[in-house]
């Protein structure tokens, strides 16, 4: 196991200048969240890699992005100005929160040479209109990406991608049942992998971790944790949690389980793009998206209850706005019902220290309880 | 301070208007209903619905210009709020959960929630808390941010849908009809109103100018809160005839305009005055803002759905930063502008965060300098006194050579 784990450690980690050698007969086009469509990238004969915070300071940025805008736009900002992101075609934008949305503009505006696709996604997931809307917007990504690419993305390919991403979804919810076999280091190293990785490579790899995984034991169990927010930057968070022995037992994260959880529909007569926008509709949201039926703090205490969790850990970026939001408004349910919560924002570079002293505190609080 | 700003005689009506507003919309909430909506939400079909509407934001504005918002912010912050969150929605919220502390005893109790994402996201969020604490329904009207200088047709489709489904729920929820009449009738008012505040506007590309930055924040009020009404539109026929006389008599807004500047995002409400005054100490005038035109496009109002779709998915904060650019271009050519200052607001990111490319552009584009002051539309503790001033004279003496 412990080979198969290292290389998918090593692939979540590794900076985006090495990918080109790691993958050279591979042409690649980056993103930042997951309402991008991957599908569509893929069946266009690219590798669909997801930009994530880099280790270097954001320094480059500075010139563009304000010190109020969050780590992770202000990192990849930083990663493209220094070249770092050279070897991407292209850029795919879905549109999420205001900072993501004006970053697009800031990117056509400093690489005029790069393909930078906008797809603006809906907000409102309750209109009756949004499906009509999104199915349309898609349509024109889809046509302008393969008049870039010059290559014509037919249904059939697009079901083909479909199926390959299905897959990788429904391996990364195999390892999700397996959290317990696995530190979170480790678990949250392959759902990275699997967003840098081409799927075809990545599949192989996670299937035969999931069969691996069946014959160990698993592992001591201490607090167990939810962890909620938005995009985990480095490791940090994880080496503590797992180095205080307590277990993350479920997710709500853009980097987590909102990534694969749920897939898309492949029924033979559905045509593709309306798959695709039902699943981007019907996808359990990010705070980003307004959906009337939909409340987030219910949600978590049901996930808290089927996982028999002990309690929720945030993992905010700080200036993110859509998730600070949403945090206030979980907060005022979870203080109601009593459920313990611990709040962690992340600035580029987290205090370690700090994070340590509130997290032991956290769970001391936990196990006494 | 009261020398460097040469009072306008319609400020009386406008307070009279202001007040009466407010007064008013307290009176009406008992036997009309009351939505509270962002100032970006088509308010016409409400006003033709006789749905009384109420503007948080406008509201934040109000107590960030009575040095309250800051204590009202730190209430929001105590229940969860983050401190970087927009200061309008954290100062507004802490008027609701502290009703004691709110000017004017806070607004009217809402009966329903308008947000329209045109202007941020944030107000869908802020709105989502508001649904939440008083358990009313809330419309969400979601127009597609504008990445190409056209809005998208099957953007206008879906906007246009929604403003259909909005009337429906709008019904639904308070009985009341959208008589045709009626709508076209407040439509022909917004028209008229947005008009006369756009040639208000125009008319500070004379020199001097009539109007500094602060008439025009002030001044905006009506245009955001009672567009549609027959009282916004004799406000500003009124404010439109002083303005003239203004030209005409070649009375400037400030003693001696020396330099002719723009003004980029939303105003620093406390310190309004004393800022503009200080750049009045150097003869800096501004003649334009990119704020306050937020609401000076024009309606179609043969196609009404359409129009207001149109109209509404097009507004400032919702085009693209090269699309900002060209207007602000345009506007320095136009108001024959010598400086830019752009307020880096950090309650407003879509307002905010592509202002350095803006500034680059417009800058290489018509050889104008700017200046970026970092601070907050309400929140003073964003708000550093010295190092700003410091700034705003360098900036002047940069324009003096
Ligand atoms: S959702 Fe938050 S973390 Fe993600 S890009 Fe937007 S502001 Fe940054
Ligand atoms: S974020 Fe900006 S546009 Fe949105 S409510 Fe706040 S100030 Fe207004």
């Amino acid at each position: 196991m412990e080979p198969i784990l290292n290389a998918l450690i090593t692939a979540s980690s590794l900076s985006c200048r090495s990918w080109p050698e790691r993958y050279p007969d591979r042409r690649a086009i980056g993103y930042i969240c997951t309402y991008a469509p991957e599908e569509i990238i893929h069946a266009a004969g690219f590798t669909p890699v997801r930009l994530r915070i880099g280790p270097e300071l954001p320094t480059r940025a500075e010139a563009h992005l304000p010190g109020f805008t969050c780590a992770l736009c202000r990192s990849v900002l930083h990663q493209a100005l220094r070249a770092d992101l050279a070897f991407l075609s292209g850029l795919v934008f879905p549109h999420t929160c205001d900072t993501l949305q004006v970053l697009a503009d800031i990117w056509r505006e400093n690489f005029p040479d790069l393909f930078v696709a906008t797809v603006v996604q809906p907000l409102n997931l309750g209109s009756p209109g949004a499906r009509a809307y999104l199915v349309a917007e898609l349509q024109r990504f889809r046509q302008d990406l393969s008049r870039f690419s010059h290559h014509p993305i037919n249904d059939d390919t697009l079901k083909a991608s479909i199926r390959l991403h299905n897959e990788t979804r429904h391996l990364l919810s195999r390892l999700d049942e397996q959290r317990s076999r696995l530190s979170a280091r480790s678990f949250y190293a392959a759902v990275a992998a699997s967003m840098v990785m081409p799927k075809e490579q990545f599949n192989p790899l996670a299937a035969e971790l999931a069969e691996l995984l069946n014959g160990e034991a698993p592992r001591r169990e201490g607090p167990r944790l939810i962890l909620v927010g938005s995009v985990l930057g480095d490791s940090a968070v994880l080496d503590l949690i797992d180095d205080l022995g307590a277990c993350v037992v479920g997710d709500d994260l853009c980097t987590g389980s909102r990534y694969f959880d749920q897939p898309v529909a492949e029924a033979r007569d559905t045509e593709p793009l309306e798959a695709l926008a039902d699943h981007y509709l019907k996808r359990r949201p990010c705070p980003t998206k307004h959906n009337p039926w939909w409340q987030r703090s219910r949600y978590l205490l049901e996930l808290a209850e089927e996982k028999k969790a002990d309690g929720f850990v945030f993992i905010l970026q700080k200036f993110c706005d859509p998730h600070a939001f949403d945090y206030a408004l979980v907060k005022e349910t979870l203080d109601a019902t009593g459920v313990p919560h611990l709040l962690l924002e992340l600035e580029h570079t987290p205090a370690v220290g700090q994070l340590r002293t509130r997290l032991e505190a956290f769970l001391e609080m936990l196990t006494t309880w | 301070m009261t020398k460097k700003y040469r009072k306008l005689a319609t400020a009386k009506d406008l307070n009279r208007l202001m007040t009466h507003y407010y007064a008013k919309s307290k009176l009406t909430s008992r036997f009309q209903p009351v939505a509270w909506l962002t100032s970006g939400a088509p308010v016409e079909i409400l006003t033709a619905m006789g749905i009384a509407s109420a503007y948080p934001e406008n509201y934040g504005a109000l107590c960030g210009a009575r040095q309250v918002a800051t204590t009202l912010c730190r209430e929001a912050e105590g229940r969860g709020y983050s401190r970087d969150l927009c200061s309008y929605a954290r100062t507004h919220i802490g008027s609701v959960l502290k009703k004691a502390d709110a000017p004017l005893g806070g607004l009217p109790r809402p009966d329903l929630l308008v947000a329209c994402n045109n202007i941020c996201s944030t107000t869908v969020k802020w709105y989502e808390a508001l649904a939440q604490y008083y358990q009313v329904p809330l419309f969400v009207l979601d127009t597609p941010f504008m990445h190409y200088s056209e809005p998208e047709a099957h953007a206008i489709q879906y906007v246009a849908a929604q403003l259909e489904e909005l009337i429906a729920w709008l019904r639904k929820h308070t009985g009341r009809k959208l008589e045709q009449k009626k709508f076209l009738e407040t439509l022909a008012l917004s028209r008229q109103a947005v008009q006369l505040w756009r040639e208000i506007r125009e008319l500070c590309r004379a020199k001097p100018s009539p109007l500094n930055a602060p008439d025009l924040f002030i001044n905006m009020a009506p245009i955001v809160v009672l567009r549609g009404t027959k009282d916004a539109v004799t406000f500003y026929q009124k404010l439109k005839a002083e303005v003239e006389e203004r030209v005409a008599k070649k009375i400037g807004a400030i003693p001696e305009e020396k330099y002719r500047l723009l003004w980029d995002n939303i105003a620093i409400w406390p310190r309004l005055f004393h800022l503009f005054a200080y750049f009045a100490d150097f003869g800096g005038c501004f003649v334009v803002d990119t704020y306050t035109q937020a609401w000076s496009a024009d309606l179609d109002v043969s196609e009404p759905i359409e129009g207001l779709a149109r109209t509404y998915t097009a507004v400032w904060i919702n085009q693209s930063l090269q699309m900002r650019a060209e207007t602000m271009v345009d506007l320095v050519k136009r108001f024959d502008v010598d400086g830019l200052v752009f307020h880096s607001n950090r309650s407003c990111k879509p307002y905010s965060l592509g202002q350095y490319d803006i500034h680059r552009i417009v800058t290489e584009r018509t050889g104008v300098p700017g200046l970026i002051i970092e601070a907050d539309m309400c929140d003073s503790r964003a708000y550093a006194e010295d190092p700003i001033q410091t700034r705003i004279q360098t900036f002047m003496e940069i324009l003096a050579r």
